[in-house]
């Protein structure tokens, strides 16, 4: 039996006063896909992973995620995704090794388990120089390493990132994005959003474009280097960054 | 089953004691603050538990539970509203994503909600065993007083959600705080009015009514046990269904969507209020004129300052009502606290304004108070800017609080007004000497978005108990000139003298506010750029 898509929605729109952030998406992610989820500031991407995670209900539409319904199986979806929220849902008085804790325990492992897997994802985010300082401490490049550490650990079927690159140095990211191929190998999916492209274009095999809201651009990797442009010139070709530009006299 | 509930407590704790590195001091003053207040509770539970033990009278001990269990639904209701904090509850905006069962999280949310009824919670129990161990009374009576909680606990947790969500919406939340304004005035205005008698007399058709404090009262004495357990069955049941489906709104609810919507409103350059916060350029060069407009634009749009500005001319003023004696009989009220009823309502709301205007100044711009030591301006214009906002805002409020005072008929005239500004002005130049000084070496960051106090109360707090007076002791001195003199003159004589040393005590704080600040950069940031726990303090 074909497993269902990891993330599947469908017409889904969240509205803000008279704006729609995000207006009727569809949008299917295949399991084991590394999906890499683009657009401008404002497009709506952050707005769409936020949906995802349960954090705002949608204004209208369907998701589902790993086949079971948001928000009717809400419980059973958190089980099975690991997030890299942005940097306000970190707790600030926390130091790496509990927060990471924290949320294993979250997930229902036993504190000692969390404790010991805490300590050993410390070490492998080289993180473990660091055991004794608080999270508000950190630099912004050491907090998207500790959330993705504390998103790890309970194994997750599906990762929600938003800007998990934001901020951190080429050593970190290297670091990120080999841990991240890893779990893609081992059969996980991941969904990110970025504004890195070229990240996105070494990463990713399936990419969509956001844009007012809307879906401008949803195809494999492979389809996107057909042609002769690079991900950067689709990207804007399609959010419209090539109109002509007025001039300031005074700059 | 609880194992996510006890990870959540023992982060909020582990929080907790690793923030305690960090403020020291204030945080063992607090404590032991804390530690006297429930000192006195427990006093007061142990008198509870003496007088019900020990009166024989069955109907006595009715009607005093009666009386008492309304007092203490309307303290479990009302005072954390009143006090603007919401205690702690859980911070569902950081908890909402993992996996844990809503059930689990309003009953952890319960449990919370003890938090800001520890003293009526100590008060209920006192009663309770003074219940158990009068030999008038059956010893199951006691356990009366279990559902009562219950019903207190689930009835507040379903009034903080609606408060939250009121509050998120920017143009509701002000006209609440005026609606829960007047609900706190209700007791004053019934000491100060005739409808006082009237209210009486309601009062007295109450216990007939099936209403939680009576029917608590009557099984807790064992009267009318069916009725009264019938109804508070239903009252614990219907206060367990509000709750939950206003926990259940507030897990669902979307802060983010009302704070979009309700700000998309664009005002015109020659809309009053761009007027209002234009108007340092009139006064001011630039980057003065600007940082001054910054401030007021950002104290007039952050809800927490929004909150005690209101509370200044409305809350304020009706708190001191008492004090006028013979205000709604037919003779005219006099003597000082009538002659100085608008200094009094001002100086009070000097108090108020303190936290959000001077004592922590740098509270609101959290980290981004690190562009004061980046952008080409130099800290004294910063911080003056500041005070003048301070300023600005304090002559507004007293402007507020003569206008209600006219509106409602209060004795208010030009000397009276000139007095008051005098005695604002002085005070407030010398609360912002320390609260330029508190604003550098002890900085905390403050959410502006969140109208009730999001910390513990530290340091700064422990030392206006001693500011308040320290700055009030000059103005003592003119009225007591005045008083010794018999005559004006003598008050504006001694109050000329207090503004020129407040002057110069402002100048000479403001140096050495500046040397700390330079001193101090990095622990500075560091301090305003701290985030919350899972539990909302």
């Amino acid at each position: 039996m074909e497993s269902p898509p990891a993330v599947a929605v469908r017409n889904l729109r969240k509205i803000y006063g008279s704006k729609a952030a995000v207006d009727g998406l569809d949008l299917v992610v295949p399991c084991g896909c590394f999906f890499g989820f683009l657009g401008p500031n404002g497009a709506g991407k952050t707005t769409t992973i936020r949906m995802l995670m349960g954090l705002i209900p949608p204004s209208s539409g369907e998701i589902s995620i790993l086949g079971l319904d948001m928000p009717k199986d809400d419980v059973e979806i958190k089980k099975r995704i690991g997030l890299v929220p942005d940097e306000t849902l970190l707790f600030d008085q926390l130091t790496g090794p509990e927060y990471i804790e924290f949320v294993g325990r979250m997930y229902g492992l036993e504190r000692t388990s969390a404790r010991e897997r805490a300590r050993e994802l410390m070490a492998l985010f080289e993180l473990d120089s660091k055991l004794r300082k608080l999270i508000g401490e950190y630099s912004k490049g050491m907090r998207k390493r500790v959330a993705m550490a504390a998103a790890l650990i309970h194994r997750p079927q599906l990762f929600l990132m938003d800007e998990p690159f934001e901020g951190v140095d080429a050593v970190g990211a290297r670091l990120m994005k080999d841990i991240l191929l890893e779990q893609v190998r081992h059969g996980a999916t991941i969904f990110l959003t970025s504004h890195v492209l070229e990240v996105v274009e070494r990463l990713c095999d399936r990419v969509a474009i956001i844009h007012d809201g809307r879906l401008v651009v949803d195809d494999t990797i492979e389809n996107l280097r057909a042609g002769e442009e690079t991900l950067e010139d689709i990207f804007v070709r399609v959010v419209g960054g090539g109109r002509s530009r007025e001039t300031i006299e005074w700059l | 089953m609880f194992e996510q509930a006890k990870a959540i407590l023992w982060a909020q704790f582990r929080g907790i004691f690793n923030s305690y590195g960090a403020r020291k001091g204030g945080s063992w003053f607090s404590t032991i603050l804390t530690l006297g207040w429930y000192l006195i509770c427990v006093f007061l539970a142990w008198v509870i538990f003496k007088l019900i033990s020990e009166t024989k009278d069955q109907a006595k001990v009715l009607t005093l539970l009666k009386s008492g269990m309304l007092l203490a639904t309307g303290y479990w209701q009302m005072v954390p509203v009143m006090l603007a904090t919401t205690g702690l509850s859980l911070d569902l905006r950081k908890l909402i994503v993992y996996p844990i069962p809503h059930t689990q999280l309003y009953l952890l949310e319960l449990l919370l909600r003890t938090s800001t009824s520890g003293e009526v919670l100590l008060i209920t129990i006192g009663a309770a065993l003074g219940v158990l161990v009068n030999p008038a009374l059956h010893w199951w009576g006691a356990l009366a007083f279990i559902p009562f909680i219950i019903f207190n606990l689930t009835l507040s947790a379903g009034v903080t959600e609606i408060q939250k969500r009121i509050f998120a919406r920017k143009y509701l939340r002000e006209a609440a705080i005026l609606l829960v304004v007047l609900i706190g005035a209700v007791p004053q205005l019934l000491l100060t009015t005739s409808f006082g008698g009237k209210a009486k007399l309601w009062y007295l058709a109450l216990p007939s009514l099936p209403l939680p404090w009576t029917a608590t009262a009557q099984l807790a004495t064992g009267d009318t046990l069916l009725f009264s357990g019938m109804a508070m069955t239903a009252w614990v049941a219907i206060a367990w269904w509000f709750g939950r489906s206003q926990f259940e709104r507030g897990l669902r609810f979307d802060a983010e969507a009302q704070q979009t919507s309700s700000s998309e409103l664009v005002r015109s350059d020659t809309h009053w209020t761009e007027r209002f916060y234009r108007w340092p350029s009139w006064l001011f060069n630039d980057p003065l004129a600007t940082l001054v407009e910054k401030e007021l634009r950002t104290l007039a749009r952050s809800p927490r300052f929004r909150l005690v500005f209101f509370m200044g001319f409305s809350f304020g003023l009706i708190i001191w009502l008492p004090l006028l004696g013979g205000l709604g009989s037919s003779e005219k009220p006099s003597g000082f606290t009538t002659d100085n009823f608008l200094t009094l309502v001002s100086a009070y709301a000097l108090l108020l304004l303190g936290e959000v205007c001077f004592l922590n100044c740098f509270g609101f711009d959290r980290s981004g108070a690190q562009a004061y030591w980046v952008m080409p301006v130099t800290l004294r214009q910063s911080l003056l800017s500041k005070n003048v906002a301070a300023v600005c805002f304090i002559f507004l409020e007293i402007t507020l609080i003569t206008l209600v005072c006219v509106l409602v008929g209060m004795p208010v005239t030009g000397p009276r007004i000139t007095q008051a500004l005098l005695v604002c002005l002085t005070m407030a130049l010398l609360l912002m000497s320390i609260g330029n000084m508190t604003s550098v070496s002890n900085p905390r960051a403050v959410n502006p978005n969140r109208s009730m106090r999001s910390t513990p109360p530290g340091k700064t707090q422990a030392l206006l108990l001693v500011i308040y007076p320290l700055t009030a002791g000059p103005v003592a001195l003119a009225y007591l000139a005045e008083y010794a003199f018999d005559t004006v003159l003598a008050f504006y004589a001694v109050m000329a003298f207090n503004l020129v040393i407040a002057t110069v005590v402002y100048a000479v704080a403001l140096d050495s506010a500046i040397e700390t600040a330079q001193t101090n950069r990095e622990q500075i940031v560091s301090a305003l750029s701290q985030g919350d726990g899972p539990v909302g303090a």
